[in-house]
């Protein structure tokens, strides 16, 4: 070969590697693109699943009043929430298994605040709190069939998430 | 002519240098050709994987949603591809998948209805399972090309209660006259113990009720060859649960799930009315509380699905349903 065939083959070579690196570079480019699309996508819907919980947690029979219609505001019944309460306190119960499907990576707090105040919580995922968390508050009415006294009150779901 | 006129232009080395550059240029095309059609075909894969996922998202999402609201019947548009339920009697796991997507699990929900489901629209159509206190919404599918045929000869005041009580969407028959859906291999046939059955060549569910249609009773799963399997049921949810259900062992599959989340929402009503019950003052409302937590709560406890325990359930469940009215008539606190 003589030495204007090693200067042409040089120059095929180099524009060979040079298609080669922008391919690769455009491929990396893309991936990344996507990849920052797909993580929008999952912090979306993870605050959808945090917006689904609250709105799933006071339509539950577990906790919600016998006589609640749909025309009233929201009535959670005290007995049923701390009987929830004492079910999931124990992650490794069926009971924690079975509400963590509805509940995922939440906390559920329900807050009494007129006219007495108290907090109960009826499910915790006890993630890292260092996580980023999305709070719904939901006012609600807490009946008390014992007393037949009706309190103010929020749920409150807070929503672990990576951010 | 123009070759000569080469050779004499480039001479013998070239050549050489001419043909390796090209055989250079054709194995570098070729591999970037390769790489670019690799790249079209992860492409091509990962957008039928992202179509499966997302068909799945949304089938999910409705049949969760459908858990949620009782005695309500819908359609749902699918993709035209096979939908597959597995129930595992040992592991209690049920999932379904479509085509060749990996499984998705449904812990909690309860679905009756074929395991191999291939059409373009479902019918689905959801019942309370209640046991004095809710359970859990049943679920069952069908497909507008299955038929439900009541069999009756007759006159069975079953058949008319039965065939009332489905929704008028799904296509449903009361006849004795099993001819002209010989070929139709999505019919499902049920009779009535005591009220005649089909011949013995023919798939059929044989409903024995002890307790009223919709209270208790036995199906018989009966397949050609005399193979038949005899599985209890509970209440009206439990008997479409049969009815809708491909197999025995499906049916059983599910009941069970089902009693596991009995026993879960059981506990839960036990854990509130003993609070209550500490709680309230002396009165007849307290006593109330432990009877019905002593006779009816505790001894529903850890059911298994067999006739006995399946008639008491109920027996326990209708007793719960006249407490609570006491409860009501004595301004007590109902138990749910």
């Amino acid at each position: 070969m003589g030495h204007n065939g090693q200067i042409q083959l040089g120059e095929s070579t180099a524009v060979v590697i040079i298609i080669v690196i922008m391919l690769v570079l455009g491929i990396v480019f893309w991936n990344k693109v996507s990849n920052s699309g797909i993580m929008s996508i999952q912090s979306q819907s993870q605050e959808l699943s945090v917006i689904e919980t609250a709105n799933t947690v006071p339509e539950m029979p577990e906790l919600k009043c016998y006589e609640s219609k749909v025309d009233q505001v929201k009535c959670l019944d005290w007995y049923k929430i701390l009987a929830m309460s004492n079910a999931t306190n124990d992650t490794n119960s069926k009971a924690f298994e079975y509400y963590n499907y509805y509940f995922k990576n939440s906390k559920i707090t329900v807050m009494k605040i007129y006219p007495e105040e108290g907090n109960v919580t009826i499910y915790d995922a006890k993630l890292n709190n260092n996580k980023r968390t999305l709070r719904i508050p939901i006012p609600v009415n807490i009946r008390d069939y014992v007393t037949d006294r009706t309190y103010y009150g929020l749920i409150l779901v807070e929503g672990y998430y990576n951010g | 002519m123009k070759n000569a006129t080469n050779r004499r232009t480039f001479g013998r080395g070239g050549i050489v240098d001419v043909q390796f550059n090209w055989i250079f240029i054709l194995i570098a095309g070729f591999v970037i050709f390769l790489f670019i059609i690799s790249v079209v075909f992860s492409q091509k894969r990962n957008a039928e994987v992202k179509e499966d996922i997302s068909t799945i998202n949304q089938i999910t999402t409705l049949l969760k949603s459908k858990q949620q609201i009782a005695n309500v019947y819908s359609e749902m548009t699918i993709p035209n591809t096979n939908m597959n339920f597995k129930c595992d009697a040992d592991t209690r796991y049920f999932s379904y998948k479509i085509s060749n997507s990996e499984r998705v699990t449904l812990p909690n929900e309860i679905i009756f209805g074929p395991q191999d489901i291939s059409a373009r629209k479902i019918q689905i159509w959801s019942q309370a399972f209640d046991t004095g206190f809710p359970v859990s919404v049943f679920t069952y599918i069908t497909t507008q090309n299955s038929v439900i045929i009541i069999y009756n000869t007759s006159g069975c005041p079953y058949a008319k209660q039965l065939y009332d009580s489905l929704p008028d969407n799904i296509t449903k028959k009361i006849t004795s006259d099993l001819s002209m859906y010989g070929s139709n291999k999505n019919k499902k046939i049920v009779c009535f113990n005591g009220y005649g059955c089909p011949p013995a060549n023919v798939d059929y569910i044989n409903i024995a009720p002890a307790g009223g249609l919709f209270g208790y009773g036995n199906v018989t799963f009966h397949r050609k060859g005399n193979i038949n399997t005899v599985k209890p049921y509970l209440m009206g949810a439990g008997l479409y649960g049969a009815i809708f259900s491909d197999t025995a062992e499906y049916y059983g599959c599910q009941m069970s799930r089902a009693l596991d989340q009995f026993e879960l929402k059981r506990s839960l009503v036990a854990k509130r009315l003993e609070m209550m019950r500490k709680d309230l003052e002396p009165s007849d409302c307290s006593l109330d509380f432990e009877v019905i937590l002593n006779e009816e709560i505790i001894p529903m406890s850890n059911p298994s699905f067999n006739f006995d325990s399946i008639a008491l359930l109920y027996d326990k469940a209708d007793d719960l349903y006249d407490r609570n009215v006491d409860l009501t008539l004595s301004s007590c606190p109902k138990i749910y």
